[in-house]
């Protein structure tokens, strides 16, 4: 029977499958709260380091199919309660000290006014961190459907809003996809001059992209 | 929420609340490709602007007016044999409905047939616009005459005055829910069922009087269904059975088995050309085997509704296992004799064990025949 068909039958947040579907005899010992083992493997962090020029980046897994339809899932079809899925086991590499602030990459304010939410807020949510929204995009600008060349237009795109609350700070950059880094990099350059010490964290990165520079 | 109105889920867990509105996560995906800018046209359509390029039997014409008189009352099942031409039994109602305005859609689980039948419809239909919603074709989805899938319903709220679901007993429909509410949701009128094989719940509804029935188990050409023909033995023994067979025979044969990983052993044992869900080049090699450029073919279920071959012979290896249900194996049948040159052929469900769907599959066949010539 269709999870959809039974009331009160548990869900996997991520496949929508029923929450043991794929459950082994080590699940009798294991308490399952949101994910069904498979989603939990795939979700789990692969720690892939690479260089963006000066900037030290680590991504938790590698961008393909599954993560660009879970993607679209929550910024397109507005499935809010998918969030938290996508840094739930990032808590490591987002650890906040006293001198942390989390930068996150910003959306354009239409695409935010037009999906209600802003997602990689929500993505991060659950982390409590200490966010400042120091960048902003200018309005009418969306990376994601610029080609590689251009992606590099982002420079004249991206302003730096306020310097206080980044000042003197271990600033660390959060985003959902690094495709070709140009976003990441004009963020570094904005910050870098305010920051003490400036890295990234991102959910996924374009394959290629990891391939060519990936730190060996 | 207790139930989500537009994929009727039940499932507490599936439902969330953002920005003062509780949300259905299953279907949610459905609601973000509404399109409210298209819209549909007047169109005038007269008896001359469509017409089949045959004429239909005297039992085809009987059934066609049948099924438009009582379309007009309420929801029809049409119950016809494989072969016998459900498609042109509903073109009379079909242009009847477009005559008076009404808005008509055909809806069909699989995709490949929409845009075979899409195709179809237009040269029918010449003067008006036909257009085929599916996966790939979903720029467009508005026009005179809708073809879709089922998925592609949800598009279409209260939107058709006549709806006809054809072969709602096929994957992925039969027991899709979420599927059957789109179905529901997207008409206004009645709802015209084509199949062959009709499930429980609609002969229950036909035996309440809910649902208006219309048979016709009697192939254009006026041959019987072909009756399969039991086997039952050890496996090894129906391995040889089947080779010694193809080697004999000089016709073309369809093996079907039940999975996809014994479709790719048995055609690299027989050196045959395999065709699943998995292979690539699927309508090439459905090409090559109309053209006769393979001799035999061994397949899943993929190939068990949709496909006319001519002059083609059946052989169902191991048809008592579960993946061949009663609906099933009588499609597989269904799939000898369509052609007016080769009427007759032959059908083998080859067991291992004896099977309760392979017997009724067998009792159906013969009692259509009965009804049809009383043999």
């Amino acid at each position: 029977m269709h999870p959809r068909d039974q009331k009160s039958q548990r869900i996997c947040l991520w496949c929508l499958e029923a929450l043991y579907h794929d459950a082994t005899i080590f699940d009798l010992f294991l308490k399952r709260d949101i994910c069904c083992q498979q989603c939990d493997q795939q979700l789990r962090s692969k720690r892939l380091i690479f260089d963006i020029g000066a900037l030290s980046c680590e991504a938790h897994c590698i961008y393909d199919v599954h993560i660009e339809r879970a993607l679209y899932r929550l910024k397109e079809d507005k499935d809010i309660a998918i969030a938290t899925l996508f840094f739930k086991h990032a808590k490591i590499q987002l650890k906040r000290n006293k001198n942390s602030a989390h930068v996150l990459m910003p959306s354009s304010q239409d695409k935010i006014v037009e999906r209600g939410f802003d997602h990689l807020h929500h993505m991060v949510k659950q982390h409590k961190l200490d966010i400042v929204d120091c960048l902003r995009k200018k309005d009418g600008w969306k990376q994601a459907t610029k080609s590689k060349q251009d992606r590099k237009a982002i420079k004249q795109n991206i302003i730096l809003m306020e310097t206080e609350r980044i000042k003197d700070k271990d600033v660390i950059l959060v985003d959902d996809v690094c495709t070709t880094g140009s976003t990441l990099l004009t963020a570094y350059e904005l910050i870098k001059p305010h920051a003490k010490t400036v890295r990234a964290v991102v959910f996924a990165v374009h394959p290629i992209f990891y391939e060519d520079t990936k730190r060996l | 929420m207790q139930s989500c109105p537009r994929c009727k889920s039940i499932n507490q867990h599936g439902f969330f609340k953002h920005q003062d509105q509780w949300l259905c996560r299953f279907c949610l995906s459905y609601a973000s490709f509404i399109d409210t800018k298209q819209r549909s046209r007047e169109i005038t359509l007269h008896e001359s602007d469509y017409g089949l390029p045959f004429e239909l039997t005297p039992y085809q014409q009987e059934v066609s007016k049948q099924i438009k008189n009582k379309a007009m009352h309420g929801s029809v099942l049409v119950e016809a044999v494989c072969g016998a031409g459900k498609t042109e039994l509903v073109i009379d109602t079909i242009g009847e409905a477009l005559k008076q305005s009404k808005k008509v859609g055909w809806a069909i689980p699989r995709r490949q047939v929409v845009l075979q039948l899409q195709s179809r419809l237009q040269k029918i239909f010449k003067t008006l616009e036909v257009i085929a919603v599916c996966e790939g074709y979903t720029e467009k989805w508005m026009g005179d005459l809708i073809v879709c899938t089922t998925h592609q319903l949800f598009r279409y709220d209260r939107y058709f005055d006549v709806l006809i679901l054809d072969e709602p007993d096929a994957f992925p429909y039969k027991g899709d829910r979420m599927l059957e509410t789109f179905a529901n949701n997207s008409v206004v009128g009645n709802i015209i069922y084509l199949t062959a094989t009709p499930s429980q719940e609609q002969r229950k509804l036909v035996n309440e009087g809910s649902l208006q029935h219309v048979t016709l188990y009697r192939r254009p050409f006026d041959n019987p269904l072909p009756v399969p023909i039991k086997k039952v033995s050890f496996r090894m023994h129906l391995i040889f059975w089947l080779y010694c067979y193809l080697k004999q025979t000089d016709k073309q044969v369809m093996v079907f088995v039940p999975t996809i990983r014994l479709a790719q052993r048995l055609g690299r044992l027989f050196n045959i050309s395999n065709i699943t869900s998995k292979t690539e080049d699927k309508e090439n090699l459905i090409e090559r085997f109309i053209t006769k450029n393979e001799q035999h073919i061994i397949c899943t279920t993929v190939l068990e509704r949709g496909v006319t071959f001519s002059d083609v012979q059946v052989v169902v290896l191991f048809a008592n296992h579960r993946v061949f249900d009663k609906a099933s194996l009588i499609q597989i049948s269904g799939r000898v004799g369509r052609d007016k040159n080769h009427p007759f052929g032959d059908c083998y469900f080859l067991m291992d064990e004896t099977s309760k769907e392979v017997d009724q599959c067998i009792q159906e066949t013969k009692r259509a025949n009965a009804s049809a010539f009383g043999v």
